[in-house]
């Protein structure tokens, strides 16, 4: 599983069928959507899901979902 | 009727033997009663939730003869000290055996349904030895079979009190209280046989069916039976103005405060910020209880689909089966936080974001499989029409849900009163008139005339 499923995998219990629209929704906002996204580039992502959780649910899923996806990355990483 | 069917019914007619117990039997291997006749002592305690005596009760029942009175056996552990016993002891083996032979009549009379004499002869078995617990048991049974519940119950209390570890008869005397209409008193019992045997699986189901959810709305659990049916599907209907969203918001909120039930409640229209504003005017906020974080995962979680929905794009909803959408996202929160009751605020915004080829079915399974997640869920819905009592735009809505709550305005003066009606409650006595409902900082209460 490539990275970008594996963290739209992740926030599907909370987005449902609009996880995956809200990663590239979040990506357009950066401007950084159509590329490969560079580690920096993915943490921008991430705070970007995490300020739209935070909206959307509150701080505790914002940081349980921030979490998730930062493991997500850094596993990738190493 | 299964075959597994019959053995239990078979299982059950033993002396002793309960449906749970039945059941423990059956899955540790015994699936006839010629498997129970061969069975050894030491066979059935080997099956969890089998204690000694209830095998050696089996034991005995199958095989009168090889059967060792337990004043035997234990003299035979222990022969000097038997011989510097009291000489009466002889005299209690005899005994015995009579309340044993007295109680197998009954049995056999009970089974040929010749109920009358069966209580005779259970009588002269307790008699003879007024600690007889089969014949205890029996005798509850026969009563509580022949609508005689009171009596039922003193042989159950007599049963509790000979053995206090025996959780068969706090199931049976819970029942009996379910038929008197003492429901919460019954669900004690269930708890109490529970807390003697966890593995009480009859207690656990009767506990399941009988779970109810309290609303806290004052004035009104009690006009329930203690509250809505766990699990059911709830409408709350009502027109613009009518506090549905507040009334379910309290419910959760209490649930999360008082019992510590995880709820979600799912925004499909109103922003978060803002409902949280709104509860937090009417004093539903997290200061407002110190153990409580409302918001947080342990207790309660307001979700802003509404928010998801403005982020993104007309286009990119289109493809989007709302309906599913939404059972899948219950089912993930179930997983994620364990949640048992959830709010769906609205039906009405829910329908804006769906086009329905046959809504009628469409809207069948969409219950069905909500009630399929085993949680209550509460859902908000818009009513249109002033002149109307029409409880959902489809017209199928309230033959679907299991209870509907119907919030009315009404106007007198210059003044809006609010009432609380409860048009459907399956599995409830319920009450058909409109009450007045109030709310202020401690909540919502009902008035009664």
């Amino acid at each position: 599983m490539d990275l970008e499923t594996e963290m739209v995998t992740f926030m599907q219990p909370l987005f449902g069928e609009m996880a995956d629209k809200t990663v590239e929704l979040q990506k357009e906002k950066l401007g950084i959507e159509g590329k490969e996204l560079s580690y920096d580039e993915y943490v921008q992502l991430i705070d970007s899901i995490r300020a739209m959780c935070k909206t959307m649910a509150g701080d505790a899923i914002a940081s349980k979902i921030y979490e998730g996806l930062k493991d997500i990355l850094d596993q990738e990483q190493a | 009727m299964t075959k597994k069917d019959d053995v239990l019914k078979e299982f059950i007619a033993l002396p002793g033997i309960g449906m749970s117990k039945a059941k423990l039997l059956y899955k540790g291997g015994f699936e006839s009663i010629k498997d129970l006749k061969k069975a050894s002592v030491e066979d059935m305690v080997a099956i969890k939730g089998v204690n000694e005596k209830l095998a050696k009760d089996i034991h005995s029942h199958f095989h009168p003869d090889d059967a060792l009175d337990p004043v035997i056996e234990s003299a035979m552990k222990d022969e000097p000290k038997r011989k510097a016993e009291d000489k009466s002891k002889p005299k209690s083996k005899a005994k015995k055996t009579e309340d044993k032979i007295f109680m197998e009549r009954g049995l056999d009379l009970y089974k040929k349904g010749k109920w009358g004499q069966a209580l005779q002869s259970l009588k002269e078995a307790l008699r003879v030895n007024p600690t007889n617990e089969n014949a205890h048991m029996l005798m509850g049974d026969i009563y509580r079979e022949r609508g005689k519940l009171e009596r039922a119950m003193e042989s159950y209390e007599v049963l509790i009190e000979i053995n206090p570890k025996n959780d068969e008869p706090w199931v049976k005397y819970g029942d009996a209280l379910m038929a008197l209409d003492r429901g919460s008193e019954a669900i004690t019992c269930y708890k109490k046989a529970l807390e003697i045997n966890e593995d009480n699986d009859q207690a656990r189901e009767r506990l399941m069916e009988n779970e109810r959810i309290k609303t806290y709305v004052e004035g009104l659990d009690e006009t329930l039976d203690g509250g809505i049916p766990a699990r059911h599907i709830v409408l709350v209907c009502g027109r613009a103005g009518s506090m549905k969203s507040s009334f379910c918001y309290s419910i959760l909120y209490n649930l999360a405060k008082q019992d510590k039930m995880k709820g979600v409640y799912l925004t499909l229209e109103q922003s978060r910020s803002s409902l949280q504003r709104h509860m937090k005017k009417l004093g539903f906020d997290a200061e407002g209880a110190s153990n409580l974080v409302v918001n947080d995962l342990d207790d309660m979680v307001v979700i802003d689909i509404a928010h998801l929905r403005k982020e993104t794009s007309i286009t990119e909803l289109e493809g989007i089966d709302w309906l599913n959408s939404i059972i899948t996202q219950v089912q993930n929160y179930k997983k994620m936080f364990g949640c048992e009751v959830v709010v769906l605020d609205s039906l009405s915004a829910l329908y804006s974001l769906t086009t329905f080829k046959n809504p009628r079915s469409e809207l069948f399974f969409f219950f069905e499989k909500l009630r399929d997640l085993g949680i209550t869920v509460f859902i908000i819905t818009e009513m249109f029409d002033p002149e109307k009592e029409i409880f959902g735009t489809y017209g199928v809505e309230e033959f679907l849900a299991d209870s509907i709550f119907h919030l009315k305005t009404e106007k007198t003066d210059n003044r809006t009163n609010l009432f609380l009606g409860i048009v459907k409650m399956r599995e409830t006595n319920h009450g058909r008139d409109y009450n007045p409902l109030i709310v202020d900082k401690n909540g919502f209460a009902i008035v009664h005339d």
